[in-house]
This record gives C-alpha cells, sequence and structure tokens, in this order.
C-alpha cells in the first residue's frame, strides 16, 4: 500500500483543566508557627515571638537586640477517620481519602538593624520545610471523601519574611510578605497518526514567585512591671495559594485535530484573615494571650479539579459535532463552590514561668469549621475542632558549648474534631451517609538561642 | 444599636462554623439526570463486540488492519471525507443508514444475502461463497479509481420520463428520479411475473465455448448468458442491438404473455440506458463490465441473481417491494447523494484510493469473508448499528441542542 502523507490542519479537542487543591491552612496558621506557639495553642498575636514575621510583623518590634535563632521539628499524626454508611474497600477510587503523617523542619530568626537608630529596626523571617516533599498539591474527585484541612495542607513549604519598626516603647508596626511559588509553562506535541511518528515534541516551564502581604501591630506592652502589663496585637493577611498553569498542546496531523489541555492548580490556598488579641504579663511570671481569628473563607475556590473539555475543528464540525461532545454540559458540572462560611476562631494561651528558667505552657482554640453540610455530590470533610495545647521550655547554661545560655523547647496540640455526619438527600449519592471523627497530634521539638 | 446586634450575630456564627448551612448541591458522578450513561448508551454495542461471532473476527481485523497497516488507509480515508465532505452530507448518512429510520426495511433482506452466502440460509441449501469472492476479485483486481468512479456514477444517475411514458437518462438534478430506482421499480416489476420466473427456469443456451453444442438449461444458462452479456458489455467493439438481440432471442421471444414480455422489456430498457454508448455513464460501464468479467469468470453473481429470482422461498419480492419503497423516500436519496459525496472525496485522491479497495479487498478474501459474514449475522438484532447511529442524536438531546 502507499503511504500518502496527510497534511490538514485545525482545532478539534480542547481539554482545559483547572485544578484547585487542597484550600486549607499551612502549618503555621494549623498548628503555630513554633514548638512555643504550638503550645500556646496558636496564642501568639500580641506575643514577642522569635517567629513574628509570621505570627505578626508588628511583633518584630519587640524582638531582642540581639539576632536569635529558632529551630524546630515537628510530627504532624492525624488519627482521622470517615465511616462510610456503604464500605468501600482499601484501594476504591473513592474510599476516603487518609491524611498522611507530616514531619517538618521549622526555621525562624529576628535581627536588629541598626539603620534608623538603635533597636528600632528589625527584620525576620519564619519558614517550614516538610522533611519528605517541598510542595503537595493534591485534588480529589469531588464525590472522594478527604478530610480539607488536613489533607495536604500542610505539606508544603512555608516562609514569612517580615520588617518591625518599634516606633516609641509601646508601639510597633510592621510588615511582611508570605513567600510563595507558581508554575508556568507549556508543552507543544505534535503527532502524525499515520506514521505513528511525534513531529513536534517541546516543553518550557518555569517557576516564578508570588507573595501575599501581612501587616501587623502591637500596642503595648504597657502597665507596672512585676504587677501586670497589656499588649494588644492585631495581624492581617491577605489570601495566598501555590499556582500551577501549564497548558499542553497536542496536534493530531491530518484529522483536524487540536488537543489543548490547560492545567490550572491553585493549590495550598490560605484565606484572607485578621487576627487580633490581648497578652497580658500578670505576677508570678504568668501570660496569658486570648485571641480571635477572622478567615473569609467564603472566598476559597473548589478544593478540587475543575475540568472542560472542549472538542471542536473543523474535522467535528464537518461531523455536525461541533460543540456536542463538550464537557461538562450545561447542568453536568460536579464542581462548584464549596460554599465555605467565614469563620472566627478562638485561642486562649497560657504561659506560666515555674522557674526563671522553666515555662509551661498551656492553651485551647476553638476552630469552627468553614466547611457546610455535605447533602449531596461532595464530600469535603471537616468539623469544628477543640485544639488541647500543652507545652514547656526550658534555658540552660552549657558555657564550654554557647556563649549564650539556649533554650529548648516542646510543644504539643491535640486538634480533636467533633463527630460530625453527613446525611445525604439524594438517594442516588454514590457515597451516602457518612461520620467522620478522630483528633491529630502535633509535637513540636526545638530550641531557640540569642546571640 | 441594630448594627451592633447584626455585627454580633455575625461573630456567633462566623464562630459557631458551618454545621447546620446545607452545602451547594452537585450531581454525582453516575446520578441519572435523564441521560443514559455511556456505559448504557452503548451496551447494545459492547454486548455485539463479545458475541463469539464477532470475536472470531479479530485476529482478521488485527491482521488486516494492523499488520497490513489497514487502520492507516482507512484513517487517510477518513480524513479526505472530513475534509471535503459536508456536516449535512454526515447527518444524511446516518439517518440513511438508521435501521429505525433509513434503511430499516431492507435490512432482514440484506441478512438473507449473508445466510445465502454463508449456508445458514432456511430457503436455498448450501453456502454460497462464489459471489463474494467475486467481489472480492473485483476489489483486489480491477482499478480503484475507475470502480469507485462507476459507483459513484451510477449512484448519481438520473432519468426522466420521456413524452412516450419511456425513461432516459437525465442530467445530475434535472432527473425525476434515480436511475437505480428506476430499476428496482422495473425488476420488481417483472420478478414478480411467474410467467417471467417460468422462462428463466426453462432458460436453455447453446454454450459456444465447449465447442460441442452444450446446452445449458436453468440456471447454466442464465450465468452462461451473463457471461456473455458482460463479456460484450466489455468488448471494445459493443453492439447494443446485437445485446438486446441476444436478450430478447434468449428470454424475451420465449416469453408468450404480452403482459410479462413487456415487463420484461421494461426492465431491459431501463436497466440497458447505461449501455448506451452515447451515455455520458457508458466510459464507466464498460470499464466495470471489463472488470466483472475478469474476476468473475464463473458469473456467481448471475448464479446468484438466478436464484434470487427463481428460488419461490427466498423473499425476493419483499426484497424488492422495500427496496423500491425505500428508494422513493426521501432519506434514501439523501443516503445515496452522501454516499455519492463520500465516494467523491476518495476517488479525488487515486492512491488512497486504491489503498482503500485494498483494505476492502483484504477483509473479503477467502480467510476473512467468512468470519465477516459470521460476525455480521451474529450482531443482526442486537441493536448496534441503531445504538451507535443514535448516539450523536442522544447526545444531542441529552444536552438540549437537538432542535
Amino acid at each position: 500500500m502507499s503511504a500518502s502523507p496527510v497534511t490538514v490542519r485545525a482545532v478539534l479537542v480542547t481539554p482545559l483543566l483547572l485544578a484547585t487543591a487542597a484550600s486549607a491552612n499551612g502549618a503555621f496558621e494549623t498548628y503555630g508557627a513554633d514548638a512555643r506557639s504550638r503550645g500556646l495553642a496558636h496564642a501568639d498575636v500580641a506575643l514577642p515571638s522569635i517567629a513574628a514575621a509570621h505570627t505578626n510583623p508588628g511583633a518584630l518590634g519587640l524582638a531582642d537586640s540581639e539576632l536569635a535563632l529558632a529551630v524546630s521539628y515537628t510530627l504532624d499524626l492525624p488519627a482521622l477517620e470517615i465511616a462510610l454508611a456503604a464500605a468501600r474497600a482499601v484501594d476504591d477510587p473513592l474510599a476516603p481519602a487518609r491524611p498522611p503523617v507530616v514531619s517538618a523542619l521549622n526555621l525562624a530568626a529576628t535581627q536588629p538593624v541598626d539603620l534608623v537608630g538603635e533597636d528600632r529596626l528589625f527584620v525576620g523571617a519564619a519558614a517550614y520545610f516538610p522533611t519528605s516533599v517541598l510542595v503537595r498539591a493534591r485534588a480529589f474527585d469531588p464525590a472522594r471523601p478527604f478530610f480539607a484541612m488536613y489533607d495536604s495542607a500542610t505539606e508544603h513549604y512555608d516562609v514569612s519574611v517580615g520588617a518591625g519598626l518599634r516606633l516609641v516603647e509601646w508601639l510597633h508596626l510592621g510588615a511582611g510578605l508570605r513567600l510563595a511559588a507558581g508554575q508556568r509553562g507549556d508543552v507543544q506535541l505534535a503527532v502524525d497518526p499515520v506514521r505513528g511518528r511525534l513531529v513536534q515534541q517541546s516543553m518550557d516551564t518555569f517557576q516564578y514567585p508570588t507573595s501575599a502581604p501581612v501587616a501587623g501591630i502591637v500596642v503595648g506592652p504597657l502597665g507596672v512591671d512585676g504587677v501586670a502589663r497589656v499588649s494588644v496585637g492585631a495581624v492581617w493577611r491577605e489570601p495566598i495559594a501555590f499556582d500551577v498553569a501549564l497548558p499542553a498542546t497536542l496536534v493530531i496531523e491530518g484529522a483536524d485535530v487540536d488537543a489543548v489541555l490547560d492545567v490550572l492548580v491553585l493549590a495550598n490556598y490560605e484565606p484572607r484573615s485578621l487576627t487580633a488579641g490581648a497578652a497580658l504579663w500578670a505576677a508570678r511570671g504568668l501570660l496569658v494571650d486570648v485571641e480571635a481569628q477572622w478567615a473569609m473563607w467564603s472566598a476559597a475556590p473548589p478544593p478540587m479539579l475543575v475540568t472542560r473539555v472542549d472538542l471542536g475543528g473543523e474535522g467535528l464540525e464537518a461531523l455536525g459535532l461541533d460543540a456536542t461532545l463538550d464537557a461538562p454540559a450545561p447542568g453536568q458540572d460536579r464542581v462548584r463552590s464549596p460554599g465555605y462560611l467565614d469563620t472566627v476562631v478562638w485561642r486562649l494561651g497560657v504561659e506560666w514561668r515555674v522557674l526563671e528558667p522553666l515555662a509551661l505552657r498551656a492553651g485551647y482554640q476553638y476552630r469552627p469549621t468553614p466547611v457546610p453540610d455535605q447533602t449531596s455530590g461532595t464530600n469535603i470533610v471537616d468539623a469544628n475542632a477543640h485544639v488541647i495545647a500543652l507545652g514547656a521550655g526550658v534555658t540552660m547554661r552549657l558555657p564550654h558549648v554557647f556563649k549564650q545560655p539556649i533554650s529548648a523547647e516542646i510543644g504539643y496540640q491535640a486538634q480533636v474534631l467533633e463527630e460530625r455526619t453527613a446525611t445525604k438527600t439524594n438517594p442516588q449519592d454514590e457515597i451516602g451517609h457518612w461520620a467522620a471523627r478522630g483528633v491529630v497530634h502535633a509535637l513540636a521539638l526545638g530550641w531557640t538561642y540569642r546571640f | 444599636m441594630t448594627l451592633r446586634a447584626v455585627a454580633l450575630v455575625a461573630v456567633i456564627a462566623a464562630g459557631c462554623g458551618a454545621v447546620g448551612v446545607a452545602a451547594p448541591q452537585v450531581v454525582g458522578a453516575r446520578e441519572d439526570t435523564g441521560c443514559p450513561a455511556a456505559n448504557d448508551a452503548l451496551a447494545h454495542t459492547k454486548a455485539a463486540l463479545e458475541l463469539p461471532g464477532v470475536r472470531a473476527l479479530r485476529p482478521h481485523l488485527e491482521r488486516v488492519l494492523v499488520e497490513h497497516g489497514g487502520l492507516r488507509v482507512l484513517i487517510q480515508g477518513l480524513a479526505a471525507m472530513l475534509t471535503d465532505v459536508d456536516q449535512e452530507t454526515f447527518a444524511h448518512l446516518r439517518a440513511g443508514l438508521n435501521p429505525e429510520v433509513g434503511l430499516g426495511s431492507l435490512t432482514p433482506h440484506l441478512v438473507e444475502v449473508l445466510r445465502y452466502i454463508d449456508g445458514s440460509s432456511a430457503h436455498v441449501a448450501g453456502a454460497h461463497p462464489e459471489p463474494l469472492a467475486a467481489v472480492h476479485a473485483m476489489l483486489d483486481q480491477c482499478p480503484a479509481p475507475a470502480t469507485l468512479s462507476t459507483t459513484r456514477r451510477l449512484l448519481e444517475l438520473e432519468v426522466r420520463a420521456d413524452p412516450a411514458g419511456a425513461w432516459v437518462l437525465a442530467a445530475p438534478g434535472a432527473g425525476e428520479r434515480s436511475w437505480l430506482g428506476a430499476v428496482l421499480d422495473a425488476v420488481r416489476a417483472v420478478a414478480s411475473d411467474p410467467v417471467f420466473v417460468a422462462a428463466l427456469e426453462d432458460l436453455e443456451l447453446e454454450d459456444e465455448s465447449e465447442g460441442d453444442g452444450t446446452i445449458r438449461v436453468g440456471r447454466d444458462a442464465f450465468r452462461l448468458l451473463s457471461s456473455i452479456l458482460v463479456a460484450n458489455l466489455a468488448a471494445p467493439d459493443f453492439d447494443p442491438e446485437a445485446a438486446r438481440a441476444l436478450l430478447d432471442d434468449a428470454l424475451s421471444l420465449r416469453i408468450t404473455d404480452p403482459a410479462a414480455r413487456a415487463k420484461l422489456d421494461a426492465a431491459l430498457d431501463v436497466a440497458l440506458l447505461i449501455a448506451e454508448p452515447s451515455a455520458d455513464v457508458f466510459p464507466q460501464t464498460q470499464a466495470l463490465m471489463g472488470c466483472l468479467n475478469d474476476a468473475d469468470e464463473d458469473a456467481a453473481i448471475g448464479g446468484m441473481l438466478y436464484d434470487w429470482l427463481t428460488v419461490d422461498a427466498l423473499p425476493l419480492e419483499a426484497f424488492l417491494d422495500d427496496a423500491a419503497e425505500t428508494a422513493g423516500v426521501d432519506t434514501a436519496t439523501d443516503l445515496r447523494l452522501a454516499l455519492v459525496d463520500m465516494l467523491g472525496a476518495v476517488e479525488a485522491r487515486p492512491a488512497l484510493a486504491g489503498d482503500v479497495t485494498i483494505v476492502l479487498g483484504e477483509l473479503l478474501d477467502e480467510e476473512a469473508a467468512p468470519a465477516l459474514v459470521s460476525a455480521l449475522l451474529a450482531v443482526q438484532g442486537q441493536g448496534a448499528l441503531h445504538e451507535l447511529l443514535g448516539l450523536v442524536d442522544g447526545v444531542e438531546q441529552c444536552r438540549g441542542l437537538a432542535p
């Protein structure tokens, strides 16, 4: 047989993928930015902190006059379960997803910068690096049950940088950036199906920096030393996500087919938030911090893959199928806004300096869930959570090793989810009723050193 | 005070979370919203593919389409059609092939033809693979462009009635009906006449090739007559009057009943319009006859025609009735013209035309043909064709795009 070449062109297939993965806070916002913060149930907006670049840039104005460094290792152990009324095999594609165990290294530092006078300007940084993956972006089928706030939410790096200004002894302002990255590029493929040959194959992709601004203020501490001092703090954070846009184009020569595959992932979305709180230093080394955080979850995108397939081109036009095979068709879209509600999180942290070198910590946090009742089609799992925290810090002198005292910190949280049930209103719902419960154990071990 | 109350309620509500608030409703992956799922919409087709008769065809399909590269050729052919053929043509093709709408009434008759070939007919004993072998030989040996051209010309050929009421060839678009339809009507009229059938059964013809005065009778005579006619038509010095005289001597003049003779004459008149040297289509006709003469030396196709004309049990009359009725409706006309357009698209590419006929020929070779016929018989009545052809309409209805 002869093998006459065919050269026909046009656009036939245009699949579009818009993927938005886990929309949940990162590790810093979920647990706290360091071991001390974890032990206080993340109630630290009005407190000085080596991790102030994240907790509140305004608190950088309260930083030490020397370089301060904090390093910690964290381990997050989810013990969560989703019990389906109609059980599925473990390897079933729609079996409930299990959040992974995440371990990470936390780094934080503050440093005075004597540009505008001594101890007026401070800079700081806080970073979180999972030990097994740098970034995970995961988007499940809309029907698959998964824990929205714990699945892959904390399995990505988190970096904050900031600067704080001590205007006067009791007024501190700060601003910073939460750093992230985006991924862009494209893939170009062309195939000749008659010859069975790829006639074009190229790729160009790059990561680019993104950021979200953070601004904070701390007023205080005001009061009488040894009696009572109060500080008030507030921090505003803009939303942030990890964007991936990687379109791939496939041209099928001879059949009037072009397939354009647009992959857009808005992974690891964290909402706009405002946190405000107050701290009280009382007698006998007692510190109490209370705060509330409003999180604008209502603006969150769907935490799943949004895909569109557009089939068109001269070939399909000739067959009268130009718009016929597009998906999803009207009314058939399985991805919609999740309908999250804004939430207000309440936090209480207590630190008691029992002895000068020893501090004990405890905290409580009530985290309402932004996820509404799952009644049909989706199974985004989350529940109101009660966070119980414990922690301690010991300051030691090791003169033969360190010139300055070094502190060892430990923090533990149990994030206990209220049992939540889903009663489906649609008898054809693929998953059916379910009940979710469990606890996430979050542990941090670290040390701080002030040079 | 009111503003404070609203703010307080909002804060409390936000503090309580989203428990008790229903999430937006989302359609389930497998939820029935009035349209069948793809698996259900193709259930009959998928089931048909698993039938033993169809599975037996797979090795042959792999040989022809994969090992011999037939799939590439078919893709090229499809690409050519997508380029040259418009949406309306494909719509007419789908409608015409739909067993429920288009050629539906002919399906049982086509099945009878297949049964006749593979020997499973309840009306005629034994298998008769020879006609299919003849078609294979034609695809294999005949110049593809010429074959396609002839097929296309015959499909688009039209006739009109002259002042005397006889059919004459008309220019495309200027005819009253298709030539094919006129032939079917005329054949139906004569084939239903028992006088004609009896004349066929009594047919006698001397086989001059034997040289010993052997007289062929009945089926053998009809086959011989077919061979002679085809050979005459293919000859460069073809004489239409001589050919007509041969037919008259062999058949017409032996029919004493005037009505039956008139029917036969009418059928021959319209059928032989394409054998007039003055006709535009004559060169294609002659080329086709030459090909047939070489490929079907034993006149197997003629033998099949004889069987269908003379075996009472074979539902020829019903076949012709349905065929004539089908040919008269718009769907059939649209199908005919759609096939003309599609053949034209392939015919315009001679090399591709050659390759396509080779592929089709391989699917009808002596290895694959029996399996192909068995597979076609196996899927008959399974609803697969109707399901496939109705898929696009079904999808459009589901999308609300159908008018």
